[in-house]
């Protein structure tokens, strides 16, 4: 009865696993994954409806995507990597506490005991795992559709040179790698937003205000130096890699940036949930 | 209440993302406001300069100086092309200057309002009046300076451009030169030497470039009665000699070495960037690769592009990207920019614009074996007309053959071209694709058809054939002039530098014709006959690996970034480092707790002390709260809605903090996270689950979720006690409310914890569920264990509990076992025949209270007084007592307790 400590006892609560069967159950996170692993789908249906046939001179970018698989596949990495997977981000951070807090089940988690901090870790760490396999499973797709459409060709840059099959999957590789360091500031925004309120399409909707107004102000030009500091000032650095010459300056700044986001926003999100009262 | 609260969280997600809004509008006032400032207009003024070196005569050059927001700066000095002046410029000024340079535009001599006459960038003329300019920046307090010269590039095209190299190799102060489209040796650009020769030949003779020498000297000559006025007159005298067909002498020579880079650029000190294109007819990218093996020879870096536009296109347009970063690593980095070598390769009939970038520069010939394509085609005659002309016209000058305008009008002439004019070698389809940048080269034999010694005349052209279409390759034509004896010669030939992508299929076609519309031909009628004596070669560049950045973060980001990391890291230590402090704490805690006390018995499964909290709306939900639950105890937690049972319930789970008082658990001080929570099984304020998943899944999900073995769960004795039937099996999102009420008690129970925390569990449940429910909860405190369960519900809690807390506004209104409470509350009905004398004889003992209510019926509230006694006492005086009914009036002794409590208004 008085129950002395056993080895489950250190064990801690609320194992990953766990948490990232819990976020696969909710069907908002599946269909925020779901529209990133459609998204190749959906443009090879939109060229097959369009009719665009790969003219002789042209260079835009969608005459170009039909060119060869591996230039299906970047073409669609980067139509995703603006507002699309901004907006799958926030559903899937700002969902993560008012998500539970709306159903009832933040109350229950925190009894268990899961200590709050520890709450927070494990659902980042399990909201960044969703987002990075659905990103990745979009490559995938992607690479699968176009050379299934296209050809097993590489990648040609535009305005450069025609990549082979290797240097291509490195590319595809890496452009999935580097698109989270533009997410960072989302993340830790969601978060944030999500502990604040029980509503996650509000904290969702607010990362989304935020990321419009952000790259609306990033046109200003007038703004000059002003506009590094901007969250999404830096989203597209991840095209580096599907460009010619790669330059590795915006990429790193994209990460420091986001860093900074994370190392400003994240603490707050976790002081305000630890000394939170949980209502409701 | 739920409502409310979700709102004031949407109000908080509002004021977050507010405060970030106007945190990043904060920033624009100042920078926009500097913005505005910014563009200030440039200030105009004269500048005298000598008329000739040395001498005593001066004439004035028209000058705009663009000064940036902030400064001091370093400074650009911009010369235009030909025909041009400062205002010409402009657009490029004003980048540069919103750049951060201070630009000095400048009209050159004989242009624009500028006096004196055009010199051809003169080192006699145009290159000093520059020095004279760089002396004015020197003078201008705004040019940023380093060691106590000041910091000046110099860019310019085309024209401006051989002024910018000789300007550059000829003033040490000059930090960066960006050259576009320019020329290395004029004498070669309009009157080059024959690019077809014949081994063991003397000297290489020249074909004059009539076509733009007429355009260029046109230009200069415009709005002026005398066509050569504003010419010196000695470049007059030799353009006029070229056009009537002469050929240049050595003077000429001179006069033209005198306007060349080529005759000071071993001089150069400062780093240069090329920009030659591709689309040129006038300045071939020979002439760059010329500047650049002299360049190098001085030991200066070189940059070297090849771009998609030049003479024939849209001058340097596009190269903008390539000089600002060029200028920022000299000027404003002062750093050393590396070399570097980029290619473009325009869009063909069956693929796409390409641009290839390598840190070394190949030279013209390719850097790998060149692909050899042996062109097929019997030998053919070909004639030169009398006079050279009708002449074949292979591209317009200024005219892009890529362009639109460009393919229609070779599509239009090519066909109307005299046929007998033109040899023409095909090659077959090629089996692979190649990607052609350099010179090709190939060897025809020419043999004089009527057998006697001949100057002969050739322009070779290569043109790629797709299918039925055919397209010249960008770079203009080779023109070639050899005197080739009686039995014939086998000429080498050079084509023009250029770049294309040869697709699988495509075929290589070589075309020598006799005359063409650029080159002043030979007058000479003659007939020769023409093969092909070599496979063609076609130079290549293999690119290096590619996924190579081309700069390297600076030191700042990546520091950025280390230092980032770094705050990461010490976070997520000081969380782990204050978690597990806490943990082991609480763990020590609890330890001792569970050690039997001075008395003996162990620490109470939840004692409450004190307790009282505050929303931050003012509103006290509990206050100075206080009791005890004990081992197999069931604890009924009473009071009207908003009493604060909800509150103390949540403060125990550690959902809440209390602002003051003290609550332990097994012995354990709660708080948010504490480890003495898991022997406590809640269910609080209403289900909640995952309503996607099963009942069933819900369960082992939640279970899973506490880290613990999962046969501890107890899941099926569990399940049985929810007793939901096949429903366990079906999504939570379909159940009812008292479907979902049962399945969250389960919940609470699973684990059999040793303290359950039930809060209002009868809520939405039938009548014979809730009787079951009662006997739950008696039997899962018979085995030592407790359990608290609050209500509204008087009865409900009186037949459940054994022990009783009566909260009202938050406060304990009354405690202990429920007889005690209810023992209070006890009344007896008595129906005598004498109620008068039995009010007597009762008020004579120490009962509660004593009334009369309808005729014959007294009720007595009997206190410390036993029935017993109640009855001796009336049996005594003579009272019959007919009946006497024992009622437990709970709900007047709650109303009486929470009637007692009621705060003043």
């Amino acid at each position: 009865m008085t129950a002395p400590a056993t080895a489950w006892q250190r064990r801690a609560a609320l194992p990953l696993r766990v948490e990232l069967v819990r976020q696969l159950s909710q069907w908002r996170v599946l269909a925020a994954a779901a529209v990133l692993l459609a998204l190749p789908v959906i443009v090879r249906v939109a060229f097959a409806l369009g009719g665009a046939q790969p003219s002789d001179t042209g260079t835009d970018l969608a005459t170009l995507a039909q060119s060869s698989g591996g230039s299906f596949a970047a073409f669609v990495l980067l139509v995703s990597g603006g507002y699309l997977v901004t907006i799958v981000t926030a559903v899937l951070f700002g969902d993560l506490i008012a998500g539970e807090a709306s159903r009832s089940t933040l109350k229950y988690l925190l009894a268990i005991p899961v200590p709050r901090l520890r709450l927070l870790g494990v659902k980042a760490i399990a909201a960044a795992i969703v987002l990075l396999a659905a990103l990745t499973g979009m490559a995938v797709v992607a690479l699968l559709v176009g050379v299934l459409s296209y050809g097993p060709g590489g990648m040609q840059v535009p305005n450069g040179p025609r990549l082979d099959g290797g240097e291509t999957l490195l590319r595809l590789a890496l452009t999935t790698l580097v698109t989270p360091f533009g997410l960072l500031w989302a993340a830790a925004l969601g978060l944030l937003l999500s502990v604040l309120t029980s509503s996650p399409l509000a904290a969702a909707g607010g990362v989304v205000v935020v990321a419009i107004v952000s790259t609306t102000l990033d046109q200003v030009e007038a703004l000059k130096d002003f506009r590094l500091w901007l969250p999404t000032h830096w989203a597209f650095s991840y095209q580096q890699f599907l460009l010619q010459p790669i330059d590795l300056k915006p990429v790193a700044e994209a990460f420091a940036s986001g860093l900074a986001w994370v190392v400003v926003l994240g603490p707050i999100a976790a002081w305000w949930f630890h000394r939170k009262d949980i209502t409701g | 209440m739920a409502r409310r609260r979700s709102r004031t969280g949407v109000l908080r997600v509002v004021a977050v993302v507010a405060a970030i809004l106007v945190a990043l509008t904060a920033m624009i006032a100042a920078p926009a406001a500097a913005g505005t400032a910014a563009a200030s207009p440039p200030r105009s003024r004269f500048v005298e300069v000598p008329d000739v070196p040395g001498g005593t005569g001066t004439i004035r050059i028209d000058t705009d100086l663009y000064l940036p927001a902030r400064t001091p700066a370093p400074a650009v000095l911009l010369a235009h092309g030909f025909g041009q002046h400062k205002r010409s410029l402009a657009p490029e000024a004003e980048r540069l200057q919103a750049e951060g340079y201070v630009v000095l535009a400048y009209s050159a001599r004989g242009f624009g309002r500028s006096t004196g006459r055009i010199g051809l960038d003169s080192l006699d003329g145009e290159v000093p009046d520059a020095r004279a300019l760089v002396d004015v920046l020197a003078r201008t307090p705004q040019v940023e300076r380093q060691s106590g010269d000041p910091v000046v590039g110099v860019v310019g095209g085309s024209y401006g451009g051989a002024l910018a190299l000789m300007l550059g190799a000829t003033d040490r102060r000059i930090d960066a030169v960006v050259a576009g489209i320019t020329w290395n040796d004029l004498a070669q650009a309009l009157d080059p030497v024959s690019y077809g020769w014949i081994r063991g030949d003397g000297q290489p003779q020249r074909l004059f470039k009539e076509a733009w020498a007429a355009r260029l000297f046109g230009s200069g000559a415009r709005d002026s009665a005398d066509p050569c006025s504003r010419f010196t007159a000695r470049l007059c005298a030799l353009y006029e000699r070229l056009v009537a067909g002469g050929s240049l002498t050595d003077a000429d020579l001179a006069l033209l070495r005198n306007s060349s880079p080529s005759s000071v650029l071993d001089d150069m000190t400062a780093p240069t960037l090329l920009l030659q294109g591709l689309q040129d007819s006038l300045f071939s990218l020979g002439q760059a690769d010329a500047n650049r093996r002299q360049l190098r020879r001085a030991g200066v870096t070189v940059q070297v592009d090849w771009f998609d536009g030049g003479h024939d296109g849209d001058g340097v347009a596009g190269t903008e990207r390539a000089t600002d970063e060029f200028l920022a690593t000299t000027l404003q980095q002062q750093a050393y920019p590396g070399q570097r070598f980029r290619y473009a390769v325009p869009a063909a009939a069956t693929s796409f614009a390409e641009q290839h970038t390598l840190s070394r520069y190949p030279g013209t010939r390719g850097r790998v074996r060149p692909a050899r394509v042996p062109l097929e085609g019997a030998e053919q005659t070909v004639v030169n007309p009398p006079g050279g002309q009708p002449a074949s016209v292979t591209s317009l000058p200024g005219i892009s053959a890529d362009s639109d305008v460009g393919r229609a009008a070779s599509e239009l002439l090519a066909p109307r071209n005299p046929a007998g004019q033109a040899a023409r070698f095909v090659s077959a389809p090629l089996g692979a694709a190649v990607v052609l940048a350099g010179s090709s080269f190939v060897r025809v034999r020419v043999t004089p058809v009527t057998r006697t010694a001949q100057d002969v005349v050739l322009f070779g052209q290569l043109t790629a054939r797709t299918g039925s279409a055919s397209r010249a390759l960008p770079g203009g034509v080779a023109p070639i002039r050899v005197r080739v004896p009686a039995d014939g010669a086998t000429v080498n030939v050079v084509l023009p530098s250029t770049t294309w992508r040869f697709a699988q299929g495509d075929r290589v076609v070589l075309t020598l014709r006799t005359t063409d519309g650029q080159f002043a031909g030979s007058t000479t009628p003659a007939a020769f006959r023409i093969s092909a004596a070599s496979p063609i070669l076609l130079p290549r560049i293999t690119t290096a690996a590619t996924a190579a950045s081309v700069s390297a973060p600076g030191r700042a980001v990546t520091d950025r970034i280390l230092v980032l990391l770094a705050i990461v890291l010490v976070l997520l230590l000081a969380a782990v480092v204050a978690g597990l402090v806490r943990r082991g704490r609480a763990r020590r805690a609890e330890a001792t707790g569970a050690r039997p006390g001075d008395d003996g018995e162990p620490a109470p499964p939840l004692r409450v002390q004190g307790v009282r909290k505050r929303f931050r709306s003012g509103f006290v939900a509990v206050d100075d709260v206080s009791f005890t639950v004990e081992r197999g105890q069931v604890v009924g937690l009473l009071g009207e809605n908003g009493a604060g049972k909800t509150t103390t319930m949540r403060m125990i789970l550690g959902l809440t903090r209390p602002d003051s008082g003290a609550i332990e658990a097994f012995g354990a001080p709660v708080a948010p996270g504490s480890p003495v929570l898991r022997r406590i099984g809640c269910f609080v304020e209403g289900p909640g689950f995952l309503p996607h998943l099963s009942g069933r899944a819900n369960l082992r999900l939640f279970w899973a979720a506490t880290g613990r073995p999962r046969r501890d769960a107890h899941l099926e004795e569990v399940l049985a006690i929810a007793d939901l039937g096949p429903a366990i099996r079906r999504r939570v999102g379909g159940y009812s409310q008292g479907m979902r009420q049962r399945l969250a008690i389960a919940q609470a129970m699973l684990g059999l914890p040793d303290l359950l925390v039930l809060d209002e569990p009868t809520n939405g449940l039938d009548p014979p569920q809730i009787v079951a429910l009662r006997g739950v909860l008696r039997r899962y405190a018979e085995g030592g264990r407790s359990v608290v369960v609050s209500s509204h519900l008087l009865g409900e809690v009186e037949r459940t509990c054994t022990h009783l807390v009566v909260l009202s506004h938050g406060r304990v209104v009354a405690a202990g076992g429920v007889g005690e409470v209810v023992g209070s509350a006890e009344q007896l009905m008595l129906t005598v025949n004498d109620p008068t004398g039995a009010v007597a004889v009762l008020r004579r003992l120490p009962v509660d209270a004593v009334e009369l209510t309808v005729e014959d019926t007294v009720r007595v509230r009997p206190g410390e007084v036993r029935t017993g006694a109640v009855l001796a006492a009336l049996l005594d005086a003579g009272v019959e007592v007919a009946e006497l009914r024992r009622e437990q009036r709970l709900e007047d002794a709650f109303l009486d307790l929470v009637g007692a409590q009621e705060p003043a208004p």
